[in-house]
């Protein structure tokens, strides 16, 4: 018998596209395709779904994090993989800690996320070793550090030092050693340009995960 | 051992101006240290060494005047005759060295000791001003710097302590200063631009209290935290862009997405373009299938891709309604206004996922009732009423909190059957009386 899919994604190409795999495939019946993470534990609560496949950030503002946490709680036996195309970290571990099944990134390619599917459904946890390394001024993604990774998050905000020290529960020098580190690393000449470069590249999203 | 009697006139003469002079000196030593006021100790052996230097000299200028034949002296000859010459000179020789280190000493007390003076010339050199003055206004003292700021801040020295503290601390802007802050301490800035900052204290004496008023020059303090002020003006200016900034991204974000996406179609549309090519060639049957299969998947792809239309918060939760079997049935008017029209959806959403899972409904009732400031929603389904008391977890508990952070208010009733109701607010007003 054929897994119900429930595939949510806001942007039509990619949810489309995640349609498409689907229905190629014999060993999956597409249930619903939706816009918004919001109303998917509606289908849950009505159907018997298999796997979500769940993107992340909506334009409605609802959270697939949130509606996946939701679901996991409320219908164990249903599983969930996330998919996104921004490599923020906190991405990754939300995903871990609310249960997930698997976490795939968009970049790769049809055959992956069929595998991945595959493999969550037979009862394996699919998940990335890391979040994809990307080039950030002069340094790699990978050599911040998660405590220098979260300051920048906040940083994105446009919180100042003493926000962003409330924020993490350290002090307020603790975070102006973080930034330094990274301006090093980086390159950057300030703490703006770290930022933006930061938020353009998907590094880190400033909203909450 | 010869006497001093048996010595030369002018030897003898000599050795009485010695003693003189010592004993003169003792009597300065003396008179300096009562006026020094150092103590009975001293005063008493400096009187002991005059007398010791005062009976020989009687001694000597008996024997010179009975020499001379000036004067009755035989009971003072009979005496020095007696005396050998030496002993005079052993006794006086360290009487000497003590007068000498008596008199250093005593310069030395001298400058260690603290006098009005020696006051007042210190506090002159302190570049901090300071006046004290008496209940009465009466100024004990008041040090150059504090005069050169009191003509600053009143145009001319102030005599009285009190009138000094009212210019200060009473005074607000003037031609002569402004100022600047008066919570922590009194602070004043002069045209020059030296900033000043004031302090009064009150000094307890056994008889009354004295007033110690002392000015600080905090320019240089003041100067560097204007500075400040300003850079953070400037950085707060720079946190509110890169805060819209990150609204702009995430958008970008999501574009970038779609692009790659595009990017993606339009490569497998190549592919499919040279597959087709090949097929044309060949005309194998095989091909044809495959080239099929591709362009279904690109233009399926590509079907009904164009701009997305705008949903309202409704019909996405109306639409997932239809999808699961709940019919929704509104009477009123739903709200447009956010945030209402969001809560409200959520609500919906909320009581659509209940009515499955917990009542095994199929119908939602929305009741909306228009009021002044906003609307009153209420929520009901036709499913079993709750077996007991709803406990607000998950949905429910994060629905609460989303109309409590737009200043609305929720209440849940779970008795004869459910029943949700919610009172929304326009534009921030708060509803009451529910």
């Amino acid at each position: 018998m054929a897994y119900n899919v429930l595939v949510v994604d806001d942007q039509n190409i990619p949810r489309r596209l995640f349609e498409m795999i689907v229905r190629e495939s014999d060993r999956y019946n597409l249930l619903f395709a939706l816009e918004s993470a919001a109303v998917a534990p509606i289908y849950c609560a009505r159907y018997r779904v298999d796997l979500v496949i769940m993107d992340i950030v909506m334009n409605d503002g609802s959270n697939g994090l949130d509606a996946a946490e939701r679901i996991k709680k409320d219908y164990p036996s249903t599983k969930v993989l996330i998919v996104t195309s921004m490599i923020e970290s906190a991405y990754l571990a939300r995903a871990k800690s609310i249960g997930a099944d698997g976490f795939w990134y968009k970049e790769a390619g049809d055959r992956e996320l069929i595998e991945v599917m595959d493999r969550i459904m037979s009862g394996e946890s699919v998940f990335p070793d890391n979040a994809p390394t990307l080039n950030i001024g002069m340094a790699r993604s990978a050599e911040f550090t998660p405590a220098e990774i979260a300051v920048l998050r906040e940083m994105t905000t446009g919180a100042s030092n003493k926000e962003i020290a409330e924020r993490l529960f350290i002090e307020v020098g603790t975070v102006k050693v973080h930034i330094s580190h990274m301006l090093q690393k980086t390159g950057y000449k300030n703490r703006t340009e770290l930022a933006i470069e930061a938020r353009i590249r998907g590094l880190v999203v400033g909203e909450k995960t | 051992m010869i006497s001093y009697c048996r010595l030369s006139g002018g030897v003898q003469a000599a050795q009485a101006i010695w003693v003189l002079l010592l004993l003169l000196s003792f009597v300065f030593i003396l008179v300096r240290s009562i006026g020094l006021k150092r103590g009975g100790v001293m005063t008493a052996a400096t009187v002991a060494l005059m007398l010791l230097c005062y009976v020989p000299l009687q001694l000597m200028t008996a024997v010179i005047r009975v020499e001379r034949g000036l004067g009755d002296g035989d009971w003072a000859y009979g005496i020095m005759e007696r005396v050998p010459e030496m002993f005079w000179t052993l006794l006086f020789m360290p009487l000497t060295m003590l007068s000498v280190v008596m008199i250093i000493d005593l310069f030395r007390f001298h400058h260690r000791k603290l006098s009005a003076l020696s006051i007042k010339a210190a506090t002159d050199n302190i570049p901090v001003g300071m006046c004290f003055y008496l209940e009465n206004g009466r100024v004990l003292l008041i040090n150059r710097a504090m005069n050169a700021i009191s003509r600053k801040a009143s145009g001319r020295i102030i005599l009285r302590g009190d009138e000094l503290y009212r210019c200060i601390f009473s005074s607000e802007e003037t031609e002569r200063f402004s100022v600047i802050d008066s919570d922590r301490q009194r602070i004043l800035k002069f045209p020059d631009g030296s900033v000043f900052g004031f302090v009064r204290r009150t000094i307890e004496t056994g008889s009354g209290h004295i007033y110690e008023l002392t000015a600080s020059d905090i320019s240089e303090e003041y100067a560097l935290s204007d500075r400040l002020r300003q850079n953070n003006i400037m950085l707060e200016r720079q946190r509110d862009h890169l805060r819209r900034f990150g609204d702009l991204v995430t958008h970008m974000t999501i574009q970038k997405e779609i692009f790659n996406a595009k990017v993606k179609i339009h490569d497998d549309l190549g592919s499919t373009l040279i597959a087709t090519k090949r097929y044309l060639l060949s005309r194998s049957e095989q091909n044809r299938e495959a080239v099929l299969e591709l362009w279904k998947k690109n233009v399926g792809l590509l079907k009904n891709e164009g701009p997305m239309p705008q949903r309202d918060d409704y019909s996405v939760v109306l639409k997932a309604a239809d999808d699961v079997g709940v019919k929704v049935e509104i009477t009123g008017r739903l709200p447009a206004a956010q945030p209402a029209a969001h809560v409200l959806a959520c609500a919906m959403n909320e009581c659509i996922t209940n009515t499955i899972r917990h009542a095994r409904g199929n119908t939602l009732f929305v009741e909306i009732e228009q009021t002044d400031t906003g609307c009153t929603a209420v929520l009901r389904n036709n499913g079993d009423p709750p077996e007991n008391d709803i406990r607000e977890t998950g949905g429910l508990r994060n629905l609460r909190q989303m109309v409590h952070d737009c200043g609305g208010f929720m209440s849940i009733q779970s008795r004869p059957g459910f029943a949700l109701t919610l009172a929304l607010e326009y534009e921030g007003e708060m509803i009451h009386g529910l």
